[in-house]
């Protein structure tokens, strides 16, 4: 079984991935600030990391950037979940050592499968692009 | 007498001396006796090579004496050498009076200048004697030369000096002999003379008759009672056939009775005897008379002789015809001029200074209201009538021009004794003695009364135009210079209000003036302007002044020139206005200029920081703008996912309507990220914000990928979806933006289509390519086409209806299409469908 960190502050939003991914079968590991995702992570070794990137303590990229430092398997994904909005996110993220990113809203209807394709993707492909509005 | 005490002692010595003493004795040629005794001393001393020179008259060089042993080209280099302090051993010796030894010569300092002579010759010591005389006089030298260094033994010594000896007094006895000679020479020349100056004395007695007849003059000889003698010439003055006719007769035979003065002419002829007798000599005029009794005037010289013991007259008589008809002549010229002169109103004078006498012509006397003859004729009566303030000048000048020997010339006033003024014109010139005093002054004098009325008339009318040359007042200035630059005249307003008076500024450089002076560059314009001026271009320009109390002051200068008739610039008029003011309110509009420039860059400041602030203001606004979006977002977030979540059953069944009713908030959910998403995208491109990637894909499968995602609305419409692309395009874009222009024109072309086909096509035209999408919907009419890619404008609100949309589609699509460095096109025609047209420029992926 699968085990999927999930890093993401808003509640009605941890409920929406957390229903999904647990319909599925992959087991969820829930944190609520960056701190808390970055020591789960740590103690975990989660298969793959939904990072939101807005998080009231430590940001998701700084959270990355740790995670990235520490002795975590670094073929693991993290999958950032970045805001249209904001210039340059996605970017940020990838440099910060995100292996690729989700806009949020999730699309519903395309979301598992990009999980997915995350969980099997080989190393080489992390980087590329993997969704679109 | 030296001589004697080595002479005893040396027998062959003795022998040489007595050789040489015969010869002297016997006058032999002094290079004969001197070679002698060389040859002699050779003898007596086999190694060395004796040598003379002998000192020239002026004490300066050697000259060849006797040296029969030395090269004969040696002796012709040192002959004429110059004796000094340091010219070998005789040069040396001969200059110091004193022997010299140089035992040798290739390492003495003596030699340095002569040692290339002698080294050849192979001689290397060489000792010198001087040669000299009783009372010290230096005569010559006499060397020995030897072949090797060598010192010379006290018996050399005694030798070389016994040798100078005995040419000394060979040389002496030449000297004595020389001048014996000369003096006899001499002698024998006076006598010579002697004998000529006597003959020359006999014929001097022949020239004398010779004179005597060959004179024109008539000569005669008188003894106080009857002529003697006489010459030729006399008796062809006296019309006389012989001599006969004129012997032994009395001067006052050749003379008419009286004189034309009416004197009795054996009386004047006995006055003047007498003076002769007494005086010795005398001379006068008279008229003579020939035998024949015709009468000539002529000049008669009488001198008195003495021979033996007798007195007598020598007269001589010239026939002064000619000269007097000369002078007839000239007088009657000069009367000519004379009356020349009344003609012309000119009258003469003739001043006799150290008599105080003067002389003037009868019209002279006339010019100054005097009767003929009533003239006094001095100084004094000249001064009388020469008016009172002129005089002092008259006086000064004369003293002047005697001074500087100039010629006077002077215009003064005559006072008549009727009170009116006459102008006098006078010009003289002296005539000075050989001690320099002034003797004469002759001259003339000529009426200028007239001229100088016409000359005061004009002065009244140069006074008038003075008047209004002044009257221009101080801030005019108006001149008159010569070409050379010296002002003449100026307005007297503008020299006080400069505090200058005339002779500050006339007759001077006009660049020397107090104006100008203060500044060298001012005075270099002035003079330029001058300069220009006197080649007849004038000038004007503005320039700062020096006024009174070293206040400075603007004026416009001009400088013009004024020519005379034949266009030659006769002078140059300066003029100025003091523009002070003008120049005042020229700076003032500086001022204000400057001010008003200031207040601009004041404004544009503060309209650079109002822009700055609304900038700022904007980039608040998008930031804003796109904080709010991702706030609205969120419950979307929610709202899309839960309505997924239920529409795909994974939370259980629902029914037919539930399903309907949940889709209807699906769309509603994605109508309203759209929006948001497009706003965002809006004030992204307006802030400048957004950011472009430069991706390498291929287009052609973008398209192919996004055509499929809108096949599935074409065909809920029964639309045929076409596409025609080349098989692979790769190029370098921003593909994410590519995408979403596309989607949006698909987008459209499905939403506003409801009848056929939509084709899509995309073609590579050289370095651009071209993606159109086609439609057969409803088309826009062309006065709506170019609303069309404008912000929130959907065409009228009927279609708007059946149509939603954000309203920001195209206007997205073409902001980015601009930014992508292309545009979107538009044909389009109402009932036949639109084609929008992506024009991008190609730029081919390399990567392929």
């Amino acid at each position: 079984m699968k085990r999927l960190l999930i890093i993401e502050d808003n509640a009605d939003n941890m409920y929406l991935i957390r229903y999904m991914l647990q319909s599925q079968g992959y087991m969820v590991l829930e944190a609520h600030t960056g701190k808390d995702g970055v020591d789960m992570a740590i103690s975990e070794w989660p298969d793959l990391i939904l990072m939101d990137i807005q998080l009231p303590d430590i940001d998701g990229l700084e959270a990355t950037r740790q995670i990235r430092a520490s002795v975590v398997d670094d073929s693991i994904p993290i999958v950032a979940l970045t805001s249209y909005a904001l210039t340059g996110d996605r970017q940020r993220a990838l440099d910060a050592g995100c292996s690729g990113y989700l806009e949020k809203p999730i699309d519903p209807e395309q979301f598992l499968n990009q999980i997915q394709i995350f969980l099997t993707a080989s190393p080489d492909e992390k980087n590329s692009e993997h969704t679109d509005r | 007498l030296l001589w004697l005490s080595f002479g005893l002692v040396l027998t062959q010595r003795e022998q040489i001396r007595l050789q040489v003493l015969e010869l002297v004795a016997k006058s032999r040629p002094l290079s004969a006796i001197l070679d002698t005794l060389v040859r002699g001393m050779e003898a007596e001393n086999p190694a060395m090579i004796g040598s003379i020179l002998l000192l020239d008259d002026e004490g300066l060089h050697l000259l060849h004496g006797a040296a029969p042993s030395l090269p004969e080209a040696y002796n012709r280099a040192i002959h004429g050498a110059a004796i000094g302090p340091c010219a070998g051993s005789c040069g040396t010796a001969a200059f110091r009076g004193e022997r010299v030894i140089v035992s040798d010569i290739s390492s003495d300092p003596l030699w340095d200048d002569y040692r290339s002579w002698v080294l050849p010759y192979g001689l290397k010591a060489c000792w010198s004697q001087p040669i000299i005389t009783g009372d010290g006089r230096v005569l010559g030298t006499f060397a020995m030369y030897y072949r090797e260094p060598r010192l010379p033994t006290t018996q050399d010594l005694d030798i070389i000096s016994a040798a100078a000896n005995i040419a000394g007094i060979a040389i002496e006895h030449e000297r004595g002999r020389n001048t014996l000679t000369a003096a006899y020479q001499q002698l024998e020349s006076k006598e010579t003379r002697l004998k000529q100056a006597l003959g020359a004395l006999e014929q001097s007695e022949i020239k004398y008759r010779t004179v005597f007849e060959s004179s024109s003059d008539a000569i005669m000889l008188f003894d106080g009672k009857v002529f003697l003698d006489c010459n030729d010439a006399t008796l062809h003055i006296f019309g006389c056939q012989s001599r006969d006719q004129f012997i032994s007769t009395h001067p006052a035979r050749w003379a008419p009775a009286r004189q034309p003065s009416g004197e009795d002419s054996k009386r004047l002829a006995q006055v003047h005897l007498d003076v002769a007798f007494r005086q010795e000599s005398d001379g006068f005029e008279a008229t003579c008379q020939r035998l024949d009794g015709t009468q000539f005037p002529a000049e008669i010289w009488l001198t008195r002789m003495t021979i033996g013991s007798q007195t007598i007259i020598l007269a001589t008589v010239r026939d002064i015809t000619d000269r007097k008809r000369a002078e007839a002549m000239l007088r009657e010229s000069e009367e000519r001029l004379r009356l020349a002169q009344d003609a012309a109103h000119i009258g003469t004078f003739d001043w006799d200074i150290p008599h105080n006498h003067i002389t003037w012509s009868r019209w002279h006397e006339e010019m100054w209201g005097f009767k003929p003859g009533e003239f006094g004729g001095t100084y004094e009566a000249f001064s009388e009538r020469v008016h009172p303030e002129d005089l002092p000048g008259i006086n000064a000048e004369v003293s002047r021009c005697i001074a500087a020997r100039e010629p006077f010339e002077r215009e003064f006033r005559v006072v008549w004794p009727d009170d009116n003024e006459h102008w006098i014109q006078s010009r003289g010139e002296f005539i000075f003695g050989n001690d320099g005093q002034p003797l004469r002054m002759r001259g003339a004098v000529l009426e200028i009364t007239e001229r100088k009325k016409a000359g005061i008339a004009l002065l009244k009318s140069q006074q008038q135009l003075r008047k209004v040359i002044d009257g221009l007042g101080p801030n005019t200035f108006l001149g008159l210079m010569t070409p050379d630059g010296t002002l003449v005249e100026a307005n007297l307003s503008a020299l006080a209000a400069a505090g200058l008076k005339p002779e500050d500024v006339l007759d001077r450089p006009f660049w020397d003036a107090h104006w100008w002076s203060y500044s060298a560059l001012v005075q270099k314009r002035l003079r330029k302007a001058i300069r220009r001026a006197a080649e007849g271009n004038g000038s004007r320009y503005d320039e700062r002044v020096r006024a009174v109390e070293d206040q400075f002051i603007d004026i416009d200068f001009s400088i013009e020139p004024v020519c005379d008739d034949t266009g030659k610039v006769e002078y140059l008029v300066p003029s100025a206005n003091v523009i002070t003011e003008r120049k005042q309110a020229e700076k003032e509009l500086q001022q204000l200029n400057f001010e008003l420039e200031q207040r601009v860059q004041e404004r544009t400041q503060e309209l650079t920081n109002a822009n700055y602030k609304l900038q700022e203001l904007d980039r608040l606004k998008s930031l804003f703008i796109a904080s709010m979006s991702h706030e609205l977002r969120t419950p979307l977030n929610s709202i899309i996912g839960f309505t997924g979540i239920i529409l795909q059953g994974m939370s259980g069944e629902i029914n037919v309507e539930q399903r309907k009713q949940l889709g209807i908030v699906k769309n509603n959910a994605k109508h309203l990220l759209d929006l948001i998403n497009d706003i965002i995208d809006v004030s992204k491109i307006e802030s400048g914000a957004i950011e472009l990637a430069d991706d390498a894909f291929d287009l052609t499968e973008l398209v192919q990928e996004t055509s499929q995602a809108l096949a599935t609305a074409a065909a809920e419409k029964n639309l045929a979806l076409s596409l025609h692309a080349p098989p692979a395009l790769e190029i370098h874009s921003d593909r994410r933006r590519l995408k979403q222009i596309l989607i949006n024109l698909l987008d459209n072309a499905v939403k506003f289509t409801d009848v056929g086909e939509i084709s899509i096509e995309l073609l590579l035209q050289e370095d651009q390519f071209k993606l159109s999408v086609r439609d057969s919907g409803i088309g826009i009419d062309a006065q709506h086409q170019h609303r069309l890619f404008k912000a929130f404008s959907q065409i009228v609100s009927p279609i708007r209806q059946i149509h939603p949309g954000t309203g920001l589609g195209l206007y997205l699509s073409q902001k980015l299409a601009l930014l992508l460095g292309g545009e979107i096109t538009l044909t389009s025609a109402i009932g036949v469908g639109s084609c929008f047209t992506l024009t991008l420029p190609c730029r081919r992926s390399q990567k392929l």
